[in-house]
């Protein structure tokens, strides 16, 4: 059965607050009712969490909009009560909706009233003063109504949504084992959540019901919590956030969980709730304080502005009852944590909240602003005066901060029609102006820089600096008005250069997005992690690297001409074995062999001296310990290959080195410069090292932070893009092996954005070392890392490298060597007799055909397998740009990913479309 | 000799060791007439039992912001190290519950931590193929961070798991991916052998555990990918004291039993089991039966200082307590109060066997231990 009516309460009766009344509208399924009323949890008034408001909060310029009301008919209240307890994420409107059907249903038109009355400022007021008047989101439960999931609003950390959503009463009485009694107290969702007044409720329980009932909303709040869960952004909105109270509450002055002790016994102090405890207690109720000093129910809320002075601060309490390094990794973890942090929307600086990057910058500039409270402040960009809204400047920051909006001509509320930088000064500043020398006379507009100069608007000249006279600074002293610091005027660049500047730990976790790399062995996918420390890293080797570097180089070239001396020696014994055979054959015919060449000489032969280096060069080669010797052998080999190399039975052997299948493409392009590159002061050339095989196999792991540097083109799109030349990124490249099926520390990267496998299309023709087709064999670990649990839902870019090589092996060989591929019959264009001039939009080459098919291969066994998407991009791993574009597309689809959840909602089609046509 | 006559060759030889392997299989089976918790049952020893306070969750450490991978205790104080994914070792005071120092590693891909047995240092490793040391008395830089004090590098695949020898902060032997174990001469910082890795009895996939004998510090076990657990002599290199095959799956975990005669092993095919190593046989087997198919792996074992229990952690977040006698489990860490809520992913007993440690893939530790009339704190 459904009352049409909502069980109401009587309303609440404060001394301030006559008019505020409550009530709350739920699916009643009882009995009908015969007036009882529902019985409140008793507790104590001081116990109900008070919404408090930011301190400061600017409601001067915040649009708060009234909601209106339009009657609406269709009171369908059963579907709409399970919709609010279903959804959590209503969107504002039907929050609209609900407040009409409410005031509707209750017959009572006070709503609108009411609400109009909640002017900004007074909702500051309200909840300043103290008063015991609620404010907040006014989801009423009586105690058999079921979830009201607005808690989520009030707090947002995983452990009060984790618990508080449980609100059925078979849980209220939960106990919560192992931790503290005081735990018990927040599986009371009504106390916690409703902004009914339990206790007032408790008083009149027997009271008559006549009065009328009203539904108050916070409007603005509430639209701000919902956008804010709406969008799941990081930054959240100017919430007024529940004041977080202590569960219990004994004697005035005792201990807060054992209710011993008085007022002169030493305690601890919650940093969130203002819980006291005694020494006995404190760390019973703290835990193992993760965010320093928290009761354990505290962890993860946000703290008590007022507190934030002592952050950091302990008593001597804790210092007895722990030992200083324990006291020190809690003070630590107390300044550092992130849910410790000032929350950058409660700084506003030119009427404009800030974002968690922004106020990194402003707190990590040179010159930072002190103690920074929560609050409005205007910040002149040019010069870098910093001061509260409405006030004179109070300071002289680092200039040029892009934080906040444009500073407003009214920001420090002067009058006296002189602008510096387009802001009106304070009677304060003119003055001082005076004092300094400036001319002011006319009502000027000036311009000044950080160091002091100004100039009038329009005009080129300096006229003068405000700082250059010596009484200047003193007058700012008596004046209270602030000097420039000397580390300001010492700092040349300011803050050009955002990539170099040092994160908070708890910042950069959060702005790192994690690129995985992987593909099998010779994929090249080591050539594009050293491609993205070029192009992204200022310094991208460092010495120590550099040096490495150099030996392996070195190693490999010795490995090379190895190769060579190997191919050299059968090359004399294939030419001997010729020659006998020539000549035995010239024996038998003329009887007459003339002995000229019979001592074995060939043009692959050498002399005893080179012959010597060579047998020991192929004998530690083969002992497998060449790393070993060739720090101390370069020096002394050195010109030893130089003679080696200037040999012609080498040059014969090198001029047929496309007979040594061991070579790799890559020997040629040192070996021409084996000389010098062997030699002890050989400097690698940023292209020798991305030419250079094995440099990052042997280390399993290895990863580069960079941020893509701004591009002239991105710097004019809009102020959002700027963002992200703050975002960084990590490439994290692990080496294939091991990438099985039952991988076990693939795991480990569950939290990356995204996975680019890397694929060499001139593999097609390859065999491993065990006889299977490489391209197969990539196939093979690319299937398994697709199906991993541990990439589920991820996004995966799949790199098809080495196109260069691809298209010049495929003139000579048929695609259709790998058995995969053996489907590929390309319709070769009859024109194609001018490859070099026809545009690949009308006539697409070989390779490009070729490689458009194997990435439809690609992605249709990645669809058959996920039944997702997969990006493909083609790569010449050699050429910069090439992996810049790949990289800057995989920076695409991580964005995307991120607008996706945004958007899931309304516009998934658009955005879908939109990538499908984007990626090739 | 050509190519193929010795692939040839080679394909018999396996045959026959394949064959010998089987025969050798059989014999086991025939000799073994019973197991622990038969003879247990018929000489009529009942089953450990546990009161609802015989192990409570008495301490959480929380403090870690990725997943616990790995932890180790001190062998006189109580204090714990622990390795997580957010890429740091914190050390806790596990009387307290506070940390005394946090780590910031130079690879947060970290797998496996231990403590040195004088309690002045620890050692990590994982992905980055190196096992770094990290001395707790050293000053700390100008950001707070302990610097690495030595680094052991050699290993060509990641570093699953390092444990120190007994008795001695000089040495140290790790298992790694690249399919060996290696002991490290912390001093030098150089190799003092390899175990494996070329050589026939070596392990022939990644080694994913080690465990030293308690009772004579020159032989250890390790478990690895290919399912089997090795014995090793650190005097002996070049090949395994002998291989122990049964498990079907990875062996994730290997732990000596205290006696320093048996192991006991945990893997991914859901149990646990405990080898002889004088006879080589396999003496129990430690499995219980799901309702669902769904087979928890084993991530970690460890016995009670008597022996009698064996604690394991599951991937699914539970973490049994066997009897060892009976074959039985006795409680389930999982079902109590105040359990974790991710995977049990290692857990360590206290040298005093007084208290049980447990990592979780939910970023926390839990230390467990007689919930009695015994005070805490």
């Amino acid at each position: 059965m459904l009352l049409e009516e909502p069980i109401t309460f009587p309303s609440v009766e404060n001394e301030e607050e006559e008019e505020q009344q409550y009530s709350f509208a739920v699916e009643y399924t009882g009995p009908p009712v015969p007036y009882d009323l529902p019985r409140a949890v008793p507790i104590n008034v001081e116990k109900i969490p008070v919404a408090a408001v930011v301190s400061k909060v600017p409601l001067s310029n915040t649009e708060l909009h009234i909601p209106v009301v339009p009657p609406i008919l269709a009171p369908d209240r059963n579907q709409f009560s399970k919709e609010l307890l279903l959804q959590p994420t209503v969107s504002p409107t039907s929050v609209i909706a609900f407040e009409e059907r409410v005031s509707e249903d209750t017959n009572n038109c006070m709503l609108s009233g009411e609400l109009s009355s909640y002017e900004s400022g007074e909702l500051a007021e309200l909840t300043n003063n103290g008063s015991s008047r609620r404010l907040g989101v006014c989801s009423v439960s009586n105690e058999n109504s079921s979830a009201i999931d607005y808690c989520d609003s009030f707090d947002k950390s995983r452990e009060s949504s984790s618990r508080a959503r449980v609100s059925n009463d078979g849980d209220l009485n939960q106990p919560d084992w192992g931790s503290n009694e005081s735990v018990l107290s927040l599986d009371y969702p009504s106390s916690r959540v409703s902004s009914l007044k339990p206790g007032d409720c408790n008083n009149e329980s027997n009271g008559d019901v006549r009065r009328p009932q009203v539904v108050t909303f916070r409007d603005i709040e509430l639209d701000d919590v919902l956008d804010e869960e709406f969008s799941q952004d990081e930054v959240q909105p100017q919430v007024v956030r529940v004041k977080r109270e202590p569960q219990t509450k004994g004697k005035k002055g005792s201990c807060y969980r054992c209710f011993k002790g008085n007022r002169f016994t030493e305690k601890e102090v919650c940093i969130v709730c203002d819980a006291k405890y005694c020494s006995n207690c404190v760390l019973r109720a703290m835990g193992s304080m993760p965010e320093g000093r928290k009761c354990v129910t505290c962890i993860g809320f946000r703290i008590d502005e007022a507190k934030r002075g002592s952050l950091g601060k302990c008593s001597r309490m804790l210092k007895r009852l722990l030992n200083d390094l324990e006291v020190r990794q809690i003070m630590k973890a107390e300044k550092l944590c992130e849910a410790n942090q000032l929350p950058p929307e409660y700084i506003c600086v030119n009427g404009q909240p800030l974002c968690h990057e922004q106020l990194a910058i402003l707190q990590s500039c040179p010159n930072p602003p002190k103690k920074l409270k929560p609050g409005n402040y205007w910040y002149d960009k040019v010069s870098g005066l910093w001061g509260k809204e409405g006030q004179k400047p109070s300071k002289i920051i680092s200039p040029h901060l892009n934080v906040g909006g444009s500073i407003r001509p009214d920001a420090s509320n002067g009058n006296t029609q002189v602008f510096i930088n387009g802001r009106e000064i304070t009677k304060v500043e003119l003055r001082m102006l005076q004092l300094a020398g400036v001319q002011v006379a006319g009502n000027p507009h000036f311009w000044v820089n950080e160091d002091g100069s100004y100039q009038e608007e329009g005009q080129k000249n300096t006229r003068g600096y405000i700082w250059g006279k010596a009484g200047t600074k003193l007058v700012c002293a008596v004046l209270s008005l602030p000097v420039p610091s000397k580390s300001s005027n010492t700092c040349g660049e300011p803050l050009s250069s955002m990539s170099s500047r040092s994160v908070p730990d708890y910042l950069e976790q959060r702005t790192l997005h994690k690129i995985l790399l992987v593909g099998s062995t010779g994929s090249g996918s080591s050539t594009i992690f050293k491609q993205a420390k070029i192009l992204y890293k200022d310094v991208p080797f460092s010495e120590e690297e550099r040096e490495n570097i150099k030996l392996t180089i070195q190693t490999n070239v010795y490995g090379y001409l190895g190769i060579l001396l190997e191919g050299r020696e059968r090359f004399e014994e294939e030419s001997l074995a010729e020659m006998r055979k020539r000549k035995c054959s010239k024996d038998t015919d003329a009887e007459a062999g003339s002995t000229d060449d019979s001592d074995g000489k060939t043009i692959y032969s050498i002399g005893p001296r080179l012959k010597a280096f060579s047998e020991w060069l192929l004998k530690t080669m083969v002992s497998g310990n060449l790393e070993g010797i060739f720090a101390a052998a370069t020096r002394e080999y050195a010109p030893l290959v130089e003679e080696l190399w200037k040999d012609a039975a080498i040059r014969a052997t090198y001029d047929r080195r496309n007979e040594l299948e061991m070579l790799p493409s890559v020997a040629s392009y040192y070996l021409e410069r084996a000389v010098e590159i062997l030699s002890t002061n050989y400097e690698p050339s940023d292209l020798d090292i991305l030419y250079a095989e094995g440099l990052t196999s042997s280390n399993g792991l290895a990863y580069v932070d960079f941020s893509f540097p701004k591009s002239s083109s991105d710097e004019n799109i809009d102020t959002a893009d700027q963002h992200d030349s703050l975002l960084r990124y990590q490439l994290i490249r692990v080496q294939a092996r091991g990438l099985g099926e039952n991988c076990k520390w693939l795991e480990m990267f569950e939290d990356v954005g995204m996975v680019i496998f890397c694929v060499a299309l001139s593999d097609y023709d390859q065999l491993s070392a065990d006889g299977t087709n490489k391209m197969l064999l990539s196939r093979k670990i690319f299937e398994s890392i697709v199906s991993h649990p541990t990439f589920d839902q991820m996004d995966f870019l799949l790199i098809l490298n080495k196109f260069d090589l691809f298209e010049e092996k495929l003139e000579r060989l048929p695609l259709t060597r790998c058995e995969w591929f053996d489907d590929f019959h390309p319709l070769v264009s009859h024109h194609r007799t001018n490859t070099n001039s026809n545009s690949i939009n009308h006539n697409p080459s070989l390779g490009q055909l070729a490689f458009h098919y194997i990435a439809v291969k690609f992605k249709r066994l990645y669809s058959a397998l996920t039944g997702r998407k997969l990006y493909v991009s083609l790569v010449k791993g050699l050429e910069p740009n090439s992996i810049d574009t790949a990289l800057k597309y995989a920076r695409e689809i991580l964005k995307w990913d991120e607008e996706r959840a945004n958007f899931s909602l309304s516009e998934h089609s658009f955005y879908s479309t939109e990538v499908s046509s984007f990626s090739h | 000799m050509s190519a193929a006559e010795l692939k040839e060759r080679h394909a018999a030889a396996t045959v026959t060791v394949d064959n010998l392997r089987e025969r050798l299989r059989q014999r086991r089976h025939q000799l073994l007439d019973t197991d622990v918790a038969g003879y247990a049952r018929s000489q009529g020893r009942s089953p450990v039992t546990f009161g609802p306070t015989d192990l409570v969750c008495c301490r959480t450490l929380q403090g870690h912001t990725g997943k616990v991978y790995s932890l180790d205790w001190t062998p006189e104080r109580n204090r714990v190290v622990s390795a997580s994914q957010d890429g740091r070792l914190i050390v806790w005071n596990a009387l307290t519950s506070q940390k005394t120092h946090a780590i910031k590693l130079p690879c947060a891909w970290v797998m496996t931590c231990a403590f040195s047995p004088m309690g002045q240092s620890v050692a990590c490793g994982g992905l980055d193929s190196m096992c770094s040391i990290f001395n707790l008395n050293s000053p700390t830089d100008r950001d707070g961070n302990l610097p690495v004090s030595k680094t052991l590098s050699g290993h060509k695949g990641y570093v699953s798991c390092c444990q120190y020898v007994p008795d001695e902060d000089i040495h140290i032997i790790t298992s790694s991916g690249d399919q060996t174990c290696v002991l490290w001469d912390i001093t030098t910082g150089l190799r003092t052998s390899v175990f494996g890795g070329e050589f026939q009895s070596g392990h022939t996939a990644d080694v994913l555990s080690v465990s030293i004998n308690g009772s004579s510090s020159r032989m250890f076990v390790s478990g690895s990918c290919d399912a089997t657990a090795r014995l090793w002599d650190t005097r002996v290199a070049s090949r395994a004291v002998r291989t122990f095959h049964g498990h079907e799956g990875d062996v994730n975990t290997v732990k000596f039993f205290p006696d320093g005669n048996r192991f006991g092993t945990g893997s991914d095919d859901g149990t646990c089991r405990l080898f002889d190593i004088r006879t080589g046989h396999q003496l129990q087997v430690y499995y219980q039966q799901h309702c669902d198919n769904e087979v928890p792996h084993v991530t970690s074992i460890a016995f009670s200082i008597s022996g009698r229990l064996l604690f394991a952690g599951y991937s699914n977040g539970d973490c049994y307590v066997w009897d060892t006698l009976l074959g039985k489990v006795v409680l389930n860490l999982g079902s109590l109060q105040n359990s974790h809520e991710g995977r049990v992913s290692c857990l360590g007993l206290s040298a005093d066997g007084s208290a049980l440690c447990t990592g979780s893939w939910d970023t926390n530790l839990k230390i467990w231990a007689f919930g009695g009339h015994r005070k805490v704190i």
